[in-house]
């Protein structure tokens, strides 16, 4: 509303608020059909008179305050609620890490399978012949002990026994094998837990020891 | 604060409460009607604000819109449990009162909108408020009130237009966003 409309300030804002006089009114009217400021001015008043339909002016008398404590309570929520987060939190972390756990324990397990089962880390016998040599590796399967054997210089004539032993010195046959000059490699199984193999060996038809690894 | 744990959090929250609380709970209790239920609108409000605190962004608005925006939101939440709670036979009649809670969002947001304006009148000059209120709210003639204020009609006149200017003003402050 530009200086010029001033006098109109106060009939403007009746209008919006619906408080003049029929007469009044179309005058004032009269002048905002003409007045470009004057009618923007107005369009924004009652605009601001509609929203204000919505007031209840007996509520300024009181002004309404929440409980002293509201504060505090609101606070004690928040630690309380941000407790059960953290244990939430700290159970998510302790299974994460479990299971972290479970999956590298469970990738060394296949690792060192792996690593068995390949015969990379394969065993040299101490031989008791002096033609006779040999390597084995042990392997963990459901039933026991499976051995990777690999003997050269035995008699190709004769028949040999591969023992394995536990602790307490009791032998497990892993079975029989023919003797080869050239090396050659078997796999044979016994039935005794590969924790337990505490010796591998090698017997003639005489149950004399001709290769032999204690571990 | 009764609570030995400072922490930002906690001061967050604090801080917030102390910018806020009051008007928030006025609101609230506005749009329930029920003390008890206002503080808890207004508890849930700023529980939610701090679970959602990272995503608030000041660029996008003030911290004040924004807890209103949360507590709009709890009261039509709370106005909806409300509604699909039976009365019981033998409740109070307060509690019956279902024609006082906000039957659907618009009417909260009318609540928002008579809230806004109420607290807007607050913050004018005296002498606007009270032009304002006789004028408008009590529908006195400016004749009536000149005469009871012992100033001219023209005066009574022109305090009306400053206040509806004044009026303006602090509802744009208090985030009014032009709904009517």
């Amino acid at each position: 509303m530009s200086d010029a409309c001033r006098e109109w300030r106060g009939d403007v804002a009746a209008l919006a608020l619906g408080r003049l006089l029929p007469d009044e009114r179309v005058r004032v009217v009269a002048h905002c059909d003409a007045c470009a400021d004057c009618r923007a001015e107005l369009a924004m008043l009652e605009h601001l008179g509609r929203a204000m339909t919505h007031a209840d002016a007996t509520r300024l008398d009181h002004e309404p305050a929440p409980a002293p404590e509201l504060r505090d309570r609101i606070i004690t929520r928040l630690h309380s609620e941000r407790d059960i987060n953290r244990r939430r939190t700290r159970r998510r972390v302790q299974r994460t890490i479990a299971a972290i756990a479970a999956a590298v324990v469970m990738a060394l397990g296949i690792g060192v399978a792996v690593h068995e089962s390949g015969g990379s880390h394969a065993v040299q016998f101490a031989a008791t012949s002096p033609a006779a040599h040999g390597s084995f590796a042990l392997h963990r399967n459901s039933t026991g002990t499976a051995i990777t054997f690999t003997q050269a210089g035995l008699d190709p004539d004769a028949v040999y026994w591969l023992w394995l032993t536990d602790a307490s010195g009791k032998r497990v046959a892993a079975g029989t094998f023919s003797g080869t000059p050239t090396a050659t490699t078997v796999t044979m199984q016994a039935a005794l837990p590969i924790d337990q193999v505490v010796r591998v060996w090698v017997t003639d038809k005489d149950d004399a020891t001709v290769l032999d690894k204690v571990l | 604060m009764s609570s030995p744990i400072v922490d930002t959090d906690t001061e967050w929250i604090a801080a917030a409460y102390a910018a806020h609380g009051r008007e928030l709970y006025r609101f609230a209790l506005r749009s329930l009607g029920d003390t008890g239920l206002a503080e808890e609108a207004v508890q849930t409000t700023y529980l939610r604000a701090w679970r959602a605190a990272a995503r608030f962004d000041e660029s996008l608005g003030s911290l004040r819109t924004w807890l209103f925006a949360i507590l709009r939101n709890v009261v039509v939440d709370m106005a909806r449990a409300r509604r699909a709670r039976p009365a019981l036979a033998d409740a109070p009649l307060a509690d019956h009162g279902s024609e006082r809670w906000p039957a659907s969002e618009s009417d909260v947001d009318r609540m928002l909108v008579a809230w806004q304006v109420e607290e807007a009148l607050r913050r004018l000059s005296p002498d606007h408020r009270t032009a304002l209120i006789e004028i408008y709210f009590r529908s006195r003639s400016y004749e009536e009130v000149a005469l009871e204020l012992g100033i001219p009609t023209g005066t009574v006149k022109s305090r009306v237009y400053y206040a509806l200017k004044a009026l303006r003003l602090a509802l744009e402050e208090l985030g009014w966003n032009g709904d009517e």
